[in-house]
């Protein structure tokens, strides 16, 4: 896909991305629960998180997004959840991709729905990863390091 | 009950166990001591949580815990210090994300091919109602589960 083409181009070598210690990152999931889970991982990861945005479903992340993206592609990863109440990880997706100025930002979908049909769809919606719940913290490591290229 | 559907809720109760077990395992660093019919208990379980779910099937999945569990496995999730006893909020928080996981995990086992939706889960306290269907008792390393799911519309 054309879109995930030109996104590995721009990935980041670790050392880079380390020297920038600057990676902002937003996660999106109605469950606070969750969402700490996946903040506490990425903190523990040692990966060099300067900003960690929020959302608790579709809508809010496009608001965050345009809001923080407004340069194009600033934000470098979204985790996002597919069962959410206002706007589902699907349709969040599928908005996200529409829009130019945000089409290259990585998407990685951590979700308890893991059948094959589901998955195909997000791949074809423009989602690069996927992580089906149960998930340990190391499966979420190693996507978040071959979405940014630094493995 | 005909013997085929006592079987097949065996078989469902089965996969239900161990869609448990790998997000107990997995997530909360625990593990199920014992599985049965009922367990040895406080009965009912203070704290239940309700999740629907919808696409090809559609019905309830209901999860109940005692409090010693809930916050044990709260505490787990959420690495908080072992001093520090989670809120009462982030337990029923993370009770809620538990129940959400189990039945999400015992769904895409149970119906590879098709594709499902799950509403935010409800947390009760105290627990309300019983809900038949394919049910399963636990004895968890800290304290007690039960396991519920029924097929076919729900009431509100």
């Amino acid at each position: 896909m054309p879109e995930i083409e030109a996104a590995s181009r721009e990935k980041k070598s670790r050392e880079e991305l380390k020297a920038m210690n600057s990676l902002r990152i937003l996660i999106v999931d109605d469950s606070p629960a969750m969402r700490a889970y996946v903040r506490r991982t990425v903190q523990l990861a040692s990966l060099p998180v300067k900003n960690v945005f929020e959302a608790g479903n579709g809508l809010e992340a496009l608001d965050i997004v345009h809001k923080e993206n407004r340069e194009p592609n600033k934000l470098d990863l979204i985790f996002a959840d597919l069962n959410m109440p206002v706007m589902n990880g699907e349709e969040f997706v599928q908005k996200l991709r529409s829009d130019e100025r945000d089409a290259r930002v990585p998407i990685l979908i951590i979700s308890t729905d893991a059948t094959q049909k589901r998955v195909m769809r997000l791949r074809e919606l423009g989602a690069q990863g996927y992580i089906s719940k149960p998930c340990q913290p190391e499966m979420i490591r190693l996507k978040v390091q071959q979405i940014l290229g630094e493995e | 009950m005909t013997q085929e559907t006592a079987q097949r809720d065996e078989l469902l109760a089965a996969e239900l166990v161990g869609a448990a077990r790998d997000v107990l395992n997995v997530m909360f660093f625990t593990d199920i001591m014992e599985e049965g019919e009922d367990y040895n208990g406080p009965k009912p379980l203070p704290i239940q949580v309700r999740v629907r779910f919808s696409g090809d099937q559609c019905g309830e999945f209901r999860m109940e815990v005692d409090d010693l569990a809930a916050g044990s496995m709260a505490g787990s999730f959420l690495g908080t210090d072992p001093v520090t006893a989670p809120s009462r909020e982030e337990i029923d928080q993370v009770m809620g994300e538990l129940a959400n996981m189990i039945c999400g995990a015992f769904l895409s086992r149970y119906e590879k091919e098709g594709l499902f939706a799950l509403s935010s889960p409800e947390v009760l306290r105290p627990a309300s109602g019983e809900l038949s269907g394919v049910h399963r008792a636990l004895e968890l390393m800290d304290g007690f589960m039960d396991l519920r799911v029924r097929w076919g519309s729900v009431s509100a």
